[in-house]
């Protein structure tokens, strides 16, 4: 039973190595200049993770993240309503987690490798990938728009026409793979 | 005009390319936008996916500092450390480990060492608590007295550690760094053991609550009688009661658990206070046998002079009375004892040489010069077994008396002691009613039964010292 227990305990441990990284980074941008935590944004998505780790564990790594940011995004957005009653002085309403069309954009995601996005990333134009790469990197705006030298707004542009030609680029795949799943099982 | 759904908004929020204005006006919006909070879900992902994929780091707009609301001071604990816990979660750890801890069934996270001072060089009290990491034996170093105090006390790992009921280790983070208070809070919360008693009679101690402390060790050395903290601390009360030579017995009790450090320290105790008292008894001998020799010599001899040092000048009394040989002789003691009582109250001493005086010195003097011969002998340990049977069959009860207590005989003879009590609660002398009581215990002690004696010794040290400056407590001992 010990045994037992510490195995599972192992497992998460890595599960929590696995993802953390990725997902903190996530937080951190969410909760850029506001008083939210974005280590406490990480925080209760593993404490509901941990939870539901026993339907969560044999899943694929891709599937555990999009469940991840799943989770993460609902706790922003419960953040941000009760900002908004707050600042509104309205009383608590009962938070609506289960957000607009969620599942879908998980059943989306969870199906898409690291590798198929690479090879995504590589079909892109050339500046709108060059540019998304140094984003994916770290680098700001204001530095993307100084390597290429355009003005700050041309990169914002251009990162939103690369994550729109991405999203066009991987969901017919999406498509594809559960059409395959769906004749497979 | 510009929505915030326009003008890629949206990125610009996920990428934190907007001011604090403009992302908060962003989130209101959010709550009441489908479309955004659907492209919000979608956006995630995708970023989530090419933070995997592509393995950099996401840009992070510089970090606001939030103000502390003024509330914060007045959270209860719990609150205010799941806080801090949350936030401190260090970023240099976000590889992996960061989440240990994070969560209950993980291996329980280290609590950091500087909980219990773990850099300090000396240790600001005496006394020794339980918790093992806050009794790792330091050279004692009281005049650095209070410069842990300020030492913050981390309050992640207290959450920790309140987490796991830790009390006790809560309680010796806050004692180490002076707040007894707390310490005596976070005890009381914490499930009885010899360890939280312990503890608590260092709360005591430092308190200077000496019964109190002592009851908390007893009941803890009765739980584990060789329980190291609790003896060395009973050492400490007993020491601070001038019960030296107990002390010094507990400091050997220590000493031979050989512990690292300690009990070296333990030994260089036991040895200073043994000296310590040595030394005090040869110089009470001698100023007694002086002051004796004054009051029973041919030299004319001053009683307010004598007077001025009372507790030697009533011991030198008792032992005058009792070897001088004639009617005159007790008579002119009178003086001495007059003043002493103006000192003292009562009238005690004048009520004894008047007794005395009227004694058959014919039968008396006798007794009285083979007990002088047991004072002024007392180093060669003669045997004093047929002065003490005359003694005892005589009606020359003082005189047996101190025979008794000079010789030790009641504490092997039963008979003997109950002849010293006998007398001593014939008497209105409280001084005699100590010395009666000191010998039964050093009975108690021959016999083992350390706790009842040493609880006794520091009710009869009590009632001593609340006489007044007036008898030799110092004997006790």
């Amino acid at each position: 039973m010990a045994n037992l227990f510490n195995r599972e305990r192992r497992r998460f441990e890595a599960f929590i190595r696995q993802h953390r990284p990725s997902l903190l980074g996530l937080a951190r941008r969410l909760s850029a200049r506001s008083s939210l935590e974005a280590e406490d944004l990480v925080q209760e998505a593993f404490e509901r993770a941990m939870q539901d780790f026993e339907a969560l564990k044999d899943r694929t790594d891709a599937a555990a993240a999009a469940w991840l940011c799943t989770t993460m995004t609902n706790r922003f957005l419960d953040y941000c309503r009760r900002q908004r009653t707050e600042s509104r002085g309205m009383p608590h309403l009962a938070l609506v987690q289960e957000g607009v069309a969620q599942g879908e954009a998980q059943e989306n995601w969870e199906l898409v490798s690291t590798e198929e996005f690479q090879k995504a990333v590589e079909r892109l134009k050339p500046h709108l990938r060059d540019a998304y790469r140094l984003h994916a990197e770290g680098k700001r705006y204001n530095a993307i728009a100084e390597h290429f030298n355009v003005p700050v707004g041309t990169v914002g542009s251009w990162l939103t026409l690369a994550r729109r030609d991405l999203k066009d680029l991987l969901l017919p795949q999406v498509a594809v793979a559960r059409e395959r799943g769906a004749t497979s099982s | 005009m510009t929505t915030p759904c326009t003008n890629n908004r949206l990125h610009l929020f996920v990428d934190g390319e907007l001011s604090a204005t403009e992302g908060e006006a962003f989130r209101q919006h959010l709550t009441r936008c489908a479309e955004c909070e659907s492209g919000l879900r979608d956006l995630l992902q995708l970023e989530l996916l090419a933070a995997r994929a592509l393995g950099g780091a996401a840009p992070v707009a510089e970090p606001v500092e939030v103000a502390e609301p003024v509330s914060a001071k007045v959270v209860p604990l719990r609150a205010r450390l799941q806080k801090v816990y949350r936030t401190a979660v260090p970023l240099a750890l976000a590889a992996g480990l960061a989440a240990v801890g994070v969560f209950r069934f993980q291996e329980p996270p280290q609590i950091p060492d500087a909980v219990w001072l773990a850099s300090a060089d000396s240790r600001t009290f005496e006394a020794r608590l339980s918790h093992p990491k806050a009794d790792r034996f330091l050279p004692y170093s009281p005049m650095r007295g209070t410069s842990h105090a300020s030492e913050m006390l981390p309050l992640r790992p207290l959450a920790e550690l309140e987490e796991r009921h830790d009390f006790r280790g809560i309680a010796a983070a806050y004692a180490l760094r002076g707040d007894w208070q707390q310490a005596e809070a976070f005890l009381g919360r914490e499930p009885e053991s010899a360890d939280k008693a312990n503890d608590q009679a260092v709360v005591a101690l430092s308190r200077q609550r000496y019964e109190e402390a002592l009851g908390l060790l007893t009941s803890a050395l009765r739980q584990n009688p060789n329980h190291a903290q609790a003896l060395w601390n009973r050492a400490l009360v007993l020491r601070e009661r001038d019960l030296l030579d107990r002390a010094a017995a507990s400091f050997d009790t220590v000493a031979s658990l050989g512990e690292e450090g300690w009990s070296a320290e333990a030994r260089r105790m036991a040895a200073e206070l043994r000296t310590q008292l040595a030394e005090e008894r040869v110089r009470w001998r001698r100023q007694v046998t002086d002051a004796w020799l004054t009051l029973t010599g041919e030299a004319p001899w001053d009683a307010k002079q004598l007077a001025q040092r009372p507790v030697v000048a009533r011991a030198a009394l008792y032992e005058a009375v009792r070897t001088v040989t004639s009617k005159e002789g007790v008579e002119a003691l009178f003086p001495l004892a007059k003043e002493l009582d103006t000192l003292g109250g009562g009238s005690v001493l004048q009520d004894y040489v008047r007794q005395v005086a009227t004694r058959d010195f014919a039968a008396r003097a006798p007794l009285a010069q083979g007990y002088a011969g047991l004072l002024r002998e007392r180093e060669t340990k003669k045997d004093a077994t047929a002065l003490l049977e005359s003694l005892r069959r005589s009606g020359e009860r003082d005189i047996y008396f101190g025979a008794l207590v000079h010789t030790g005989s009641a504490v092997v003879d039963g008979t003997a002691l109950s002849a010293l009590r006998g007398f001593a609660e014939g008497t209105p002398d409280p001084w005699l009613h100590l010395l009666a009581e000191r010998e039964s215990i050093r009975r108690e002690l021959a016999a083992g039964h350390t706790a009842l004696a040493e609880k006794q010794l520091m009710d009869a040290m009590l009632t001593c010292n609340g006489l007044g400056n007036i008898v030799p407590c110092m004997e006790l001992n």
